[in-house]
């Protein structure tokens, strides 16, 4: 979503909540590095709470200003008893700062944490062959990108829809190139 | 009345103490000097200024005594100066050209007083104008070039030729055979030779300093009350540099303490800004990390003026945040998280993938990539055409159905130290904390990179991490895997040669 905002023109804001963020893999995915503001958390270390309240205040400073394509928020890394202890109010009030804008609110956690009336709730689960291999031995193996399945959950939906993100394998010609793992997949409905 | 100070190209104030030449920084002085007895100044050149002294009269006497003042001011300087004062510019420019020391000219007798100056000082004017224009446009100064609108040399040669040699025999000759001879050019010449304006004065702008101070009665402490302040001295600030149309590149606080020190401030903006309230947000936030040690008595504020920024909106551009929007964002953010952990990285050239760098966000830098087409690194076109709609991700898609997925690696910044088994050459088990079942299923590797082995200065220690180096400075040297565990993670390990450690670097998201 990042990458394909900047491609739209867009500037986009990543709050890092544990600094897990590779530039090098969102350089190959197509984002423009220099449209991304990316706010660097710490890594998990000592008061987890601390560093939930300190990425909140960020996010909340980042909607505030405005003029952002797309605002994610990246808790993924937090253990889900951190997320827990967030009190709904906060993300009534995160709603409220994305009403009447074009911004994009993202939020990746490991569980299900926030519910809006207009908000959407993906569950991206790896199938049970989630590593997509290309080659026969260990010598000549490459690795080709996950497997995995989005499950859209939300309220007013009758039923859930569900879709695989699979990885293409590329043409062997493609990989005579200098890394495997950089040369994408394909999102293939189900 | 105008009073004009001149310093010969070969006279004593181009000369220094052992007798080598000094430089133009004489116009400099003779400025400062005009300056101090009138705001109404024009400059013609390096070395001759005109000042209008109209009105000086009742505060330093007649036009003798007030020439006398300025001589003595210009001696002080270290200043030898030709003045002339009288009722006329055209008069005192001419007169300095010849006359040495100070010539004051009653008024009505600027004709009698040129009379018997040579025809050569109209050429000599002209051609020190012509000369003066041309420095001061290569220098970017600022010069009243079309102030006397001396007619073509040829002229003067015509009218020499003619037997005439000095301004009154110019002054004499009939206007009407001189205009059918030379047309209104030489009619120019003769107003000249009179001593007669040919137009206004072309004033020099003064360089406003934009500095605001306010003594405080009592001591201020604690940024709270000291936000009224500098509210304060915002306010007038930008309203003086919105009347110059100048913006604020650099902002220096100087805040003076109860213990008689100065704590200064100097912080560079990314734009012009000239928003009271911007201006006072970023120097409060920077005041919150770099707090003053006692009491405020005083605050001095000082900017650095730039032209303002001018921006054209387009329709057909994405909203972006204002650089004034920006600035504060960032300042609240940096003082949030800490320096150097908020803005957009950039790749650095060099094989360790862990390496990158942080650079300021400007999103005015990449406003002209926007809307542009952009290109994979594979050379593939990016086929994302808008964001799910409705939870649809098929409306994603391109025509073909296909958005090419790049795996993402979540990367720990700090290397974990990790437990691998190895068995006959292949990668066995993994244990590593955030690994819960550490079974190798499939594995692909190992590819070997090192670098920066150039600037390894001595040994490793056993115990050294590559936790502790900095990534992109430190040598290193490893052979990497991505392998694939029996908890459904793929992960990306690597072997550090240099200690001979196992390390999980990150997972592929």
């Amino acid at each position: 979503m990042l990458a394909a905002a900047t491609a739209r023109g867009e500037v986009v804001a990543l709050i890092d909540t544990c600094d897990r963020f590779d530039p090098v893999s969102g350089a190959a995915a197509g984002l423009d590095l220099s449209s991304l503001l990316w706010v660097r958390g710490r890594e998990r270390t000592g008061d987890l709470s601390h560093t939930v309240k300190r990425a909140l205040t960020a996010a909340g400073l980042v909607l505030n200003a405005g003029g952002f394509g797309v605002v994610a928020l990246d808790l993924a890394d937090l253990p889900p008893r951190a997320t827990r202890q967030i009190p709904m109010t906060t993300w009534m009030r995160v709603s409220r700062l994305l009403e009447d804008t074009k911004t994009v609110g993202l939020l990746l956690g490991p569980k299900p944490v926030a519910r809006s009336a207009e908000g959407q709730t993906v569950v991206l689960r790896p199938t049970p062959t989630a590593g997509r291999w290309s080659g026969t031995h260990d010598r000549n193996r490459l690795f080709q990108g996950i497997e995995c399945q989005a499950r859209v959950i939300r309220a007013r939906r009758p039923r859930d829809q569900c879709i695989i993100l699979r990885p293409a394998i590329p043409e062997p010609s493609a990989l005579t190139g200098p890394r495997p793992a950089s040369e994408g997949g394909t999102l293939t409905p189900a | 009345m105008f009073a004009c100070l001149y310093a010969p190209p070969r006279g004593l104030a181009f000369r220094g103490a052992e007798g080598v030449p000094r430089a133009r920084c004489v116009t400099d002085q003779i400025v400062r000097l005009a300056r101090e007895y009138s705001p109404r100044i024009e400059i013609h050149g390096d070395n001759l200024v005109v000042l209008d002294i109209t009105g000086l009269t009742s505060m330093f006497g007649d036009a003798r005594e007030l020439g006398a003042t300025l001589r003595r001011s210009a001696a002080d300087r270290g200043l030898y100066l030709r003045m002339a004062v009288a009722s006329t510019r055209t008069a005192v420019l001419l007169v300095v050209q010849e006359r040495s020391g100070l010539t004051v000219i009653e008024p009505g007798g600027e004709v009698v007083t040129l009379a018997s100056l040579p025809l050569d000082v109209l050429r000599i004017l002209a051609r020190g104008q012509a000369q003066s224009t041309a420095t001061q446009a290569r220098r970017g100064t600022w010069v009243s070039s079309a102030a006397l609108a001396i007619p073509d040399f040829a002229l003067l040669s015509t009218i020499r030729r003619w037997g005439v040699s000095t301004l009154g025999d110019l002054t004499r000759l009939p206007q009407a055979e001189l205009f059918e001879r030379l047309g209104e050019g030489g009619l120019t010449l003769q107003r000249f030779a009179r001593g007669e304006d040919g137009g206004p004065l072309v004033l020099v702008p003064v360089e406003e300093r934009f500095e605001s101070s306010l003594a405080l009665e009592w001591p201020v402490e604690g940024l709270e009350p000291l936000s009224f302040v500098l509210s304060r001295v915002f306010e007038q600030l930008c309203a003086r540099l919105e009347r110059a149309g100048v913006g604020a590149a650099v902002v220096h606080v100087h805040l003076k303490l109860v213990t008689r020190t100065i704590h200064t401030r100097t912080l560079q903006l990314p734009a012009p800004l000239r928003d009271p309230r911007v201006l006072r947000t970023l120097v409060l936030l920077d005041l919150e990390s770099h707090a003053p040690s006692a009491g405020i008595d005083q605050v001095t504020v000082m900017v650095d003026p730039v032209p303002a920024r001018t921006h054209q909106f387009s329709l057909l551009e994405r909203a972006r945040p204002a650089p004034e929007t920006v600035s504060t964002l960032v300042a609240r953010l940096t003082a949030l998280v800490g320096a150097g952990r908020c803005g957009s990285p950039a790749l650095v050239d060099s094989h360790d993938r862990a390496s990158f760098e942080m650079r300021a966000f400007d999103p005015e830098a990449c406003r002209f990539d926007a809307g542009t087409s952009r290109t994979r690194p594979g050379g593939r076109q990016d086929r994302v055409r808008e964001t799910p709609v409705d939870g649809d991700w098929r409306q994603v898609a391109g025509p073909s159905g296909g958005v090419p997925l790049v795996p993402m690696v979540r990367r720990f910044r700090a290397p974990v130290a990790a437990r691998v088994a190895v068995r006959d050459g292949r990668l066995v088990r993994v244990v590593a904390p955030p690994v819960s079942s550490g079974e190798v299923i499939r594995q692909a590797g190992p590819w070997r990179t090192s670098g920066q082995w150039w600037t390894d200065t001595g040994t490793v220690a056993a115990d050294s991490s590559p936790a502790t180096e900095l990534a992109g400075c430190q040598p290193w040297d490893r052979d990497e895997w991505d392998v694939s565990l029996t908890d459904g993670g793929v992960y990306r390990i690597f072997h550090d040669r240099r200690v001979d450690c196992w390390f999980l670097e990150g997972m592929v998201d």
